[in-house]
């Protein structure tokens, strides 16, 4: 049923770079932003994912970074068990939300080996429509855009906004590919009109957004970066267009180089030539041209953010139908890597926008600026573009603007500013969360950096979109500080991404693992602010303590190439003196034996902080304290002696299998009660019948019983200070023979032999 | 975790034995005096049956030993333990004597710092932890020896010391009720 069942338990990842296709960004993306999604549906995830760890579902807390490392661990794991197998095609679950459904989409196109699935299988074409209908009523240019973009879309697909963007932002990241590749691209009209939705435009348009990046560009996907300007609008135009056709077109064209697209974390031409190229690509559907030029437009922004825009272009392609594309291939290489430090340098201005765009209300504004875009030309195509790319971006923004059609109205009147202010600042917020957590998820699936950039962008975009989609996005006031901490959160995420890439497997697996399995180390961290202002980054330190203990990522310099194998990590806010640090491992040992201690005190399974615990511990030691005092005032009582008066308890027979019975004592004692005045003398034959009766267990406690009726028997000499004393004669030679052995204490050889033990019948019972 | 028959029946033994011994010096004594000559003895006892590996039990018998009186009682029921676990209880007080003047002189000596307002998230941090020191004062009160120990060593000493404690309490009850079986027929 669920599309994950099938593959049990995700193996443990152990990705490392040089593994082969490993899952790229996007595909982390993708998870992330489902994976992201899940979180916020419970439900769903249990039942999509009930083969992942649940411990990370029921966490429900978004800011997890502990839950996104496992996301993207399983993220990978799962994309592996997809690549390696030959998909039986499940149906998907219909339960699923849209964004869901998009996101899953867009995840199993990554996979070539899901290729058999179609966007049709998502059951996204309901959704499309009533989402295409509700875009056009905000533009004219969308609505042209779509139609023209119809004519040359395979009309059985129908495309939800969602896909469109996210195929812009595959393309994107495709045109980073391309043009850091510098393939061939065979840039077609770059200068093209954007407007250009037939399959040539679309084809040119594919061709700018591949610009070098896309190595294979056997579909020939070109990508002029001259043109990119002017193909902004055009992506805008086709983002608003989403139609399946551009995503169409942008999938093939995007797989064509996976590689490229895979690389795609932050590629400011990227966006343009993954609509370059995934027009180009031959898919036959029309990318609209708009959507390519507005993908180029926000690729020249500078530096689009490569997230929004990789998503978009991804999504697009993959919806477009499982393009075979050999995802992996996010090379790794020092080119990239060059281009990625450049990213870091990302100017937040630009980040901000491009982050801002993406809160799903603000999709569907930016499919109406979009399209207004596509004519237009200047600014507006850039906040436009990157926009529509952003909405494209999340699935749970798309989710959002369907369900909160409110968004779709909210998002034109963003469109006329220059990155929704409102957008900024929830998804810096929420940008900021997931970038963090999808950096730390990334640092800790050690996997291809790129992918963990790329789920880290995704996953912070996620959560950002959803929460600028949450609120109404009335604010129109930007505030500036958001958008810095856009820009920083991007820089951060870039940051991250470029340790990824350096670093390949920054964390083992071990911590990862460790990070999943000590949830609670992670947890505070996760809760932690989300924005991660780059001033406020704070070096990693490397106390290498308790291994596994990953606090929120304090610090991720444009700077940290190298790799650090953090053992324990500052948490953000926090000191990272070698003092806090260490206060910190003392912590969670404390925590750790509390653990311990409330398996050993009865009813503290469900308390959790240390007063509470503490408080049952008091009450606990207390209780038995006292209950050692009342029994021995009890036994003092009983006894008018200080001897236990084992001999009265022998001489009785009061020794039964009865009284075994009523005794709830453990067998242990209770054994060792009732041998002890088994054991006694023989002067009561009748009590040996009693011994057979008797024990449970009763040979552990034979020494017990010996031993017990030596120091009885000591003591029934009537105060020796000795214990070496004569013992009653009374005893069998049995009774003294087992006195001798198991008293051992200070007994006297000739105490025990003056023992006159039980008769061995009684004895042997018991033992 | 060790075997709880075993140690049960260990403590047993030399509660009997240091019954015993307590036993064999009075003839008459008052149901306190019995009371408390069961307690110690089963303390001691139980304290010797972890074989001073954990610093309560040390504590136990160093306490214990302070005492004139419980001297013997000790010594005999700790006779066929090793002589170094005797010092080491010995050694215990003189170190816990030195802990205790160390923290003293420490607090004595530290300035208070004042106190500044702080905000809602912080307060509530800091009377969460003034909870727990509080809470840990008292647990360190309970645990013999506890005074001495970090957060951490205490609470390791706190799930002996239960263990130990839930065995001696099954070890006393269940003779009690034998005890009260064979008087009450």
């Amino acid at each position: 049923m669920l599309l994950w069942t099938g593959f049990g338990c995700l193996p443990g990842l152990s990705f490392s770079p040089k593994e082969e296709p490993v899952p790229t960004v996007n595909q982390l993306l993708t998870y992330h932003i489902l994976y992201y999604r899940i979180i916020i549906y419970n439900k769903i995830i249990l039942s999509l994912l009930y083969n992942v760890d649940t411990v990370l579902l029921a966490s429900r807390k978004r800011a997890n970074k502990y839950m996104w490392q496992c996301s993207i661990c399983h993220l990978l794991g799962f994309l592996k068990i997809l690549r390696g197998r030959t998909v039986q095609r499940n149906p998907i679950p219909s339960f699923l939300s849209l964004g869901d459904r998009v996101s899953l989409f867009i995840l199993i196109a990554f996979s070539p080996s899901l290729l058999d699935y179609t966007f049709t299988d998502f059951c996204l074409e309901q959704s499309g429509q009533e989402y295409q209908i509700r875009q056009s009523s905000y533009h004219n240019k969308i609505e042209l855009s779509k139609e023209k973009l119809l004519t040359t879309v395979n009309s059985e697909v129908s495309y939800t906004r969602e896909v469109f963007l996210l195929a812009t932002f595959a393309y994107s990241c495709k045109k980073e590919m391309d043009m850091r590749d510098k393939d061939k691209f065979e840039l077609e009209e770059s200068s093209n009109n954007p407007i250009n939705y037939h399959s040539p435009g679309g084809i040119s348009l594919d061709r700018r957004f591949n610009s070098t990046g896309i190595p294979n560009s056997s579909l020939g996907l070109i990508s002029t970066d001259n043109q990119m300007s002017v193909c902004r609008g055009d992506i805008v135009g086709a983002a608003s267009c989403s139609s399946a056709s551009v995503i169409d077109s942008f999938g093939p064209s995007m797989w064509e180089h996976p590689t490229n697209s895979q690389n795609l974390v932050f590629c400011d031409v990227n966006v343009q030539n993954i609509a370059g190229s995934s027009n180009t690509a031959g898919i036959g559907k029309g990318v609209p041209a708009s959507l390519r030029n507005g993908i180029d437009r926000t690729l020249e922004m500078g530096w689009n953010p490569p997230n929004s825009m990789l998503k978009g272009g991804f999504f697009l392609p993959n919806a477009s139908g499982m393009f075979p594309q050999s995802l992996s291939q996010f090379p790794a290489d020092s080119a990239f890597i060059e281009r990625a430090a450049r990213f870091s340098c990302f100017n937040g201005e630009n980040f901000n926008d491009m982050v801002n765009p993406f809160g799903a209300p603000e999709s569907m504004g930016l499919f109406s600026r979009g399209g207004g875009m596509m004519q237009g030309t200047g600014e507006n195509f850039m906040g436009s573009g990157m926009k529509s790319v952003s909405g494209g971006q999340a699935p749970k923004n798309f989710m959002k603007a369907v369900e909160a059609s409110k968004d779709v109205s909210m998002s034109v009147n963003h469109m006329a500013t220059e990155g929704s202010p409102l957008k900024n600042e929830t998804k810096s917020d929420s940008l900021a969360r997931s970038r963090d957590e999808a950096k730390q998820g990334m640092v800790g699936s050690g996997n291809a950096s790129d992918e963990a950039e790329f789920s880290d962008g995704g996953g912070q975009d996620e959560p950002s979109m959803m929460e600028g989609n949450c609120r109404e996005p009335s604010a129109k006031s930007l505030g500036s500080k958001k958008r810095k901490r856009n820009g920083q959160v991007a820089t951060i995420l870039l940051n991250c991404f470029l340790k990824c890439l350096s670093g390949g497997i920054l964390i083992k697996d071990a911590e990862f693992d460790q990070a999943k399995g000590t949830p609670q180390s992670a947890e505070p961290a996760k809760g932690s602010p989300e924005t991660q202002l780059k001033g406020d980054q704070k070096p990693n330190s490397t106390t290498s303590v308790d291994a596994g203990k990953q606090g929120k990522q304090g610090s991720l310099g444009s700077d940290q190439f190298k790799e650090e194998y953090i053992h324990v990590r500052a948490r953000r806010g926090q000191a990272t003196n070698s003092h806090s640090l260490a206060e910190r491992v003392r912590r969670e040992k404390i925590s750790e034996r509390m653990k311990f201690l409330q398996d050993l005190v009865p009813g503290c399974s469900k308390v959790t902080g240390k007063a509470v615990m503490l408080d049952e511990i008091i009450n606990y030691v207390q209780s038995l304290q006292r209950q050692v005092e009342f029994l021995s005032m009890k036994l003092a009582t009983v006894n008018p002696r200080l001897d236990l008066n084992i001999e009265g308890l022998l001489a009785k027979d009061v020794f039964s299998p009865k009284i075994l019975q009523l005794h709830a004592v453990p067998p242990s004692s209770l054994a060792f009660s009732l041998e002890m005045p088994m054991a006694y003398p023989p002067s009561h034959p009748s009590q040996p019948g009693l011994i057979p009766t008797a024990f449970p267990g009763m040979d552990s406690h034979s020494d017990i019983i010996r031993r017990t009726i030596n120091s009885q028997l000591v003591p029934m000499t009537a105060g020796f200070k000795e214990p070496a004393q004569q013992p009653p004669n009374v005893w069998d030679d049995e009774l003294r023979n087992v006195v001798q052995m198991s008293y051992g204490t200070s007994a006297p050889h000739d105490s025990q032999d003056v023992n006159e033990p039980l008769p061995p019948g009684h004895l042997k019972a018991e033992l | 975790m060790r075997d709880p028959s075993s140690f049960k029946q260990k403590f047993l033994k030399k509660w009997i034995l240091g019954l015993q011994v307590c036993g064999s010096g009075k003839q008459n004594m008052s149901i306190l005096e019995r009371k408390e000559a069961i307690k110690l003895s089963a303390d001691i006892a139980l304290a010797s049956t972890r074989d001073g590996r954990t610093r309560w039990s040390r504590a136990t018998i160093a306490n214990a030993s302070k005492h004139d009186e419980n001297k013997v009682l000790v010594q005999q029921l700790l006779a066929p333990e090793s002589e170094s676990l005797k010092k080491t209880s010995i050694g215990l007080v003189m170190d816990n004597k030195r802990v205790r003047c160390k923290k003293i002189l420490r607090r004595s000596c530290c300035i208070k710092r004042a106190r500044k307002s702080v905000s809602q998230g912080v307060l509530a941090k800091s009377i969460a932890k003034r909870m727990v020191n509080r809470k840990t004062r008292v647990l360190k009160s309970l645990v013999p020896g506890g005074e001495f120990m970090d957060d951490i060593s205490l609470i390791e000493e706190t799930l002996d010391y239960i263990e130990s404690l839930r065995a001696q309490v099954d070890v006393m009850r269940t003779l009690a009720k034998a005890t009260e079986l064979v008087n009450g027929k």
